[in-house]
């Protein structure tokens, strides 16, 4: 594009994305309004809980950093024409690997400790996503259905770790014992919790980018994606690329878990009813962003803005829970309102395959 | 020692009544999902459909009003996801997941904007209780155990059959599955996309709230946040599983509900066994039966694809 | 006539229009609002903050709620200024709780309470970090290097033990059950001690433990009840919070008698759950605020136990007995037992074992 078409095109998509998010405020304000409280209050809050300080935005990037791998996951497998839905499940199992290999496993130096990990999560996620690959070639079975079922075990997996084998010494939380310190993801700036992990988000984006777009493999995973039968007339191996495709994706879901364990949390501790799990938020992050791997690393930050923020709405402005969920829905959908926007005004979201289906 | 007889009519009888909700969230899914759009909202709609229906149960006293309340609730979420997916060509799964999270959020809000902070349990809330059915309850064994069931169980059982001959018995099913395999073709003929998509949208949020009416009417009598703890999404793997027909999916909830049941009754008679084996049973084994049992499930080759703009063609 | 993409291209614009609209009226409506200024609120000058973090939502009837609510009662006898963040772990995860920890120290609290045992890593940096801040968390260990930092915990194994006896002593069935949610510690303590009082009791009773693998779940302990009463228990102990309230009903419905758990839940049906095993959580928390504002705070593990008297008044863990409208349904040789457990262990004749780690069966 022409330097004139560009600028037009990225000021026509900060006008929409802003356009969007003030609608998305006005339709919270009501149900604020309707419990009493002051709107305005709550997304000054809202943006001093995610932006205020250092400390905030330290705490808006460390969410991120799960949301982006998830993110990125989603993006690759549905790229790929798989319906992956297991980023959750995969995520955990790369936490289990996680922690269980970094407990087990005598004190390696930092420089080999940190890439067996890596390794050994990846795998963990790629084996469980490898599962309903496997099952979709070899039966036919959907793996929407499988990678959805198979996201419950894990959270089993891991209760009965962290309250039996792999429990920490005291023997007193449902949690492991902390990994050691060279097995952890360093933070980047001193005092702040902000870690490596960040730093292997981007680099993940980046590759698949590359991946996606500057190799004949990933060109092959797109044209699964686009169009199917043409891909498969092509002479491409289809079914073989989206088994590829979907092992990829849980290997960088897991990705997510490394991240968590060893960077942000430092142990594996049980989960809860999280109501919309990095996993699943990971498939927002990537619709939303019209799976670009790139526009996840943007996406996973406004999620992480998102959430950080609104669950600071509880303290600062007198907000009562329920509305974290509303207004993050809210959010969410008025800025893929934005894209209609964009449409319409006739810019297109990123310079990323518009085409796309999955 | 157990009795093997009648712990398998007790597991059978408690897998009926965690099956019911799942089966009426999945009859109205299919019908979105047939139709080529993916509703992932069931879950947060359930919810809402279950604090609704307390609230006004309590309020009027009236069971059946508070059916209705969930129904209306879950009614007006799938409308704003028929409105968003397809009239704004938004994706579905976006809007979708979204629309989750809000309804979830919603029924947070109204349950503590009317109930405040108190118990549930000092709200009255008139219940659906198992019918006792004289010349069912004769029939020995089965009697007492499985053929004592409330009404909305046996209303269920009648909707599937009556789901199922729609579906594949009558013009509006054909229109349906016609538009969730080609929408531009189905347009072609005549069929107008959009009733047909918001009729059974519609149709399926207003079936997730009665699932959700189900559980706190039917199966508590009370209202909890969280109460419905996954099963929206049961519901959506069940519709898959059952491949979008009522009868198949009837089976997939009974199948689901039994095993569910069977390994809490087994965890009680052998603690022995690690617990959270038994609790990915269900799971575990509906992975297996649909790989052993069933054919490739055919989806409506329309799902997921709204967001390419289909509708452009129909200009 | 326009086409339908024409039409459904106006539609939304003119919905967006409207919104904007609407969006920025309110907005400037309430920019021209006197309101107080966004920031940390100033306070009075002795006024004392205290805040609550909790894991799950304050409607739970049980670990949250009953915190929450002892918090409230504090701040209107003592005048505190309160914060409370609520469903932290349904929200988002334990890593969390630092930020929210800071967070409530840069608004000025004087006093946090995280009432989670998974945020004591974090409880503890924050408190490294900030020595003027009192703060507590779920934990049985001082740590005299942490001064600031207060563990405390419910220890309900001994009003378990007089549960277990009662159960022992009224089951017509002679099979009695336990549940819950994760075999952890205090949990454990809880589950175990009703059995040894059950067995002290009853050396023939059938004992069902069970664990569920979640404590929000009341379709789940609804489903387990009514699974332990098929198996033949008449009188089911629940120590969770959604589980209980949903295993009551299902006590309800098999029309066997249910012990409540976590807090008082006697008053959720009256004839069902005719006594509860209390931890306490209300008072325990509304103790450790009054101790906050007399300053009398001190750098020690609070561990509540049955023998736990705060100026006087028995406050932890309890055993909640029959209320007098159910008195007559408990037989008299039921209700001297139960008061004979209950004074050899108050005198300290009779030490109920801490079992903190479930037994490999």
């Amino acid at each position: 594009m022409a330097l004139g078409e560009r600028v037009r095109h990225y000021v026509g998509v900060t006008f929409s994305v802003a356009l969007s998010l003030l609608v998305g405020f006005g339709l919270s304000s009501i149900f604020i309004l309707a419990i009493g409280s002051n709107p305005l209050t709550a997304y000054y809050t809202l943006l001093q809980g995610a932006f205020g300080s250092a400390q905030s935005i330290s705490e808006t990037l460390i969410k991120s950093i799960p949301l982006i791998f998830t993110g990125l996951a989603a993006a690759v497998a549905f790229k790929s024409n798989v319906n992956n839905i297991g980023e959750e499940g995969q995520l955990y199992m790369g936490a289990i690997a996680t922690a269980v290999v970094a407990l087990s496993v005598p004190v390696l130096p930092a420089f080999l400790f940190l890439p067996l990990l890596l390794c050994v999560s990846f795998l963990a996620g790629a084996f469980w996503a490898g599962i309903p690959a496997f099952l979709k070639i070899r039966f036919g079975a959907d793996e929407m259905l499988t990678t959805l079922l198979m996201n419950w075990i894990p959270f089993y997996i891991v209760s009965y770790i962290v309250s039996g084998p792999f429990q920490e010494k005291d023997k007193i939380r449902p949690q492991t014992d902390f990994l050691p310190d060279v097995a952890r993801l360093p933070a980047f700036v001193a005092g702040y919790r902000v870690h490596l992990g960040l730093v292997l988000a981007i680099v993940a984006c980046v590759l698949v980018y590359v991946f996606l777009w500057k190799t004949s493999l990933g060109f092959e995973f797109r044209a699964t994606g686009a169009n199917l039968p043409a891909a498969r007339g092509m002479g491409i191996k289809v079914n073989r690329r989206m088994m590829q495709a979907m092992i990829l994706s849980g290997g960088i879901a897991a990705l997510a878990g490394l991240s968590e364990v060893a960077g942000t949390v430092g142990a594996l501790k049980l989960g809860s009813s999280n109501i919309l799990g990095y996993g699943y938020a990971g498939i927002l992050v990537a619709l939303v962003t019209n799976l670009h791997p790139l526009g996840v690393i943007l996406s996973g930050l406004f999620f992480g803005i998102l959430i950080v923020g609104s669950e600071s709405m509880q303290r600062g402005a007198d907000v009562p829970i329920a509305m974290v969920y509303i207004i993050e829905a809210i959010m969410v959908m008025t800025i893929i309102t934005s894209q209609l926007l964009m449409r319409k005004l006739g810019f297109k979201w990123l310079t990323g395959d518009n085409s796309q289906s999955s | 020692m157990v009795d093997w007889g009648q712990f398998a009519i007790v597991v059978v009888g408690a897998g009926i009544g965690i099956a019911a909700p799942l089966l009426i969230a999945a009859l109205g899914e299919a019908f979105a999902e047939r139709s080529g759009m993916m509703n992932l909202s069931i879950e947060g709609t359930m919810s809402l459909g279950a604090a609704l229906a307390f609230i006004f149960g309590s309020i009027t006293q009236n069971a059946w009003i508070g059916l209705l309340a969930g129904m209306l609730g879950g009614l007006v979420i799938g409308l704003m996801n028929v409105w968003m997916a397809q009239s704004l060509h938004l994706n579905q799964v976006v809007t979708g997941m979204s629309l989750y999270i809000f309804a979830y959020g919603l029924s947070v809000y109204l349950f503590r904007a009317i109930t405040g902070h108190t118990s549930t349990f000092g709200l009255e809330v008139p219940r659906f209780r198992p019918i006792e059915i004289p010349a069912l309850l004769h029939i020995p064994i089965l009697g007492p155990t499985i053929l004592n069931q409330n009404v909305l169980i046996y209303i269920s059982i009648v909707l599937v059959l009556i789901l199922e001959v729609v579906m594949f018995k009558t013009t509006f099913g054909l229109k349906i599955r016609a538009v969730g395999e080609n929408p531009s073709a189905a347009d072609n003929v005549g069929i107008n996309v959009y009733t047909v998509r918001y009729i059974c949208l519609m149709y399926g949020g207003a079936m997730a709230g009665l699932a959700g009416a189900y559980i706190s009417l039917a199966e508590l009598g009370l209202f909890f946040e969280g109460m419905t703890a996954g099963r929206g999404w049961i519901a959506i793997a069940i519709v898959i599983f059952g491949a979008w027909s009522p009868v198949r999916i009837l089976a997939g909830a009974l199948i689901f509900g039994v095993i569910d049941s069977l390994a809490l009754h087994t965890m009680v008679v052998a603690p022995q066994v690690p617990f959270q084996l038994l609790l990915t049973l269900p799971y575990a084994f509906s992975i297996a039966i649909l790989v052993i049992a069933m054919k490739r499930a055919a989806l409506p080759a329309a799902l997921f694809k709204t967001y390419r703009r289909e509708e452009r063609q129909l200009g | 006539m326009l086409s339908r993409r024409a039409i459904t291209r106006m539609q939304s614009i003119a919905v967006l229009v409207i919104l904007i609209i609407a969006a920025l009226g309110i907005g400037g409506w309430y920019m021209m609002q006197p309101g107080p200024g966004p920031g940390p609120t100033t306070t009075a000058v002795a006024a004392k903050k205290v805040a609550l973090i909790m894991p799950g939502s304050i409607t739970d009837h049980g670990w949250d709620q009953e915190p929450y609510e002892g918090l409230m009662k504090a701040k209107a006898d003592f005048g505190l200024e309160v914060g409370y963040t609520e469903e932290v772990m349904v929200t988002g995860t334990p890593a969390d709780y630092d930020r929210i920890l800071r967070d409530y120290v840069s608004k000025g609290f004087g006093f946090v309470i995280c009432h989670d045992f998974l945020c004591k890593d974090s409880v503890v940096a924050v408190a490294k970090d900030n020595p003027k801040v009192w703060f507590a968390y779920d934990g049985a260990r001082f740590d005299p290097a942490i001064p600031n930092l207060l563990p405390y915990i419910p220890w309900g194994h001994e009003p378990a033990y007089i549960a277990g006896v009662f159960a022992a002593l009224m089951s017509k069935t002679g099979t009695v059950g336990a549940y819950d949610g994760i075999p952890i510690h205090i949990e454990v303590a809880c589950v175990e001690a009703f059995e040894m009082g059950a067995k002290a009791a009853n050396p023939n009773i059938k004992v069902l433990k069970n664990y569920i693998g979640v404590w929000h779940d009341p379709k789940k302990g609804h489903d387990l009840v009514v699974s332990m009463a098929d198996a033949g228990a008449d009188i089911v102990y629940g120590v969770g919070d959604g589980i209980n309230v949903g295993g009551i009903q299902g006590a309800k419905e098999k029309g066997i008698w249910f012990v409540g758990g976590t807090g008082d839940q006697r008053s959720m049906e009256p004839d069902t759950v005719i006594v509860s095993v209390s931890w306490g959580l209300g008072p325990i928390i509304y103790t450790l605020a009054k101790l906050y504002s007399e300053d009398k705070l001190s750098g020690t593990a609070y561990e509540f136990t049955m023998h736990t008297y705060i100026d006087g008044k028995q406050t932890g863990p309890d055993f909640l007995p029959w209320t007098d409208a159910n008195a007559s349904k408990v037989p008299q040789n039921v209700q001297d037992a139960v008061a004979k457990a209950r004074a050899d262990i108050m005198s300290g004749t009779l030490v109920v074992p801490l079992i903190t780690q479930a037994p490999a069966t």
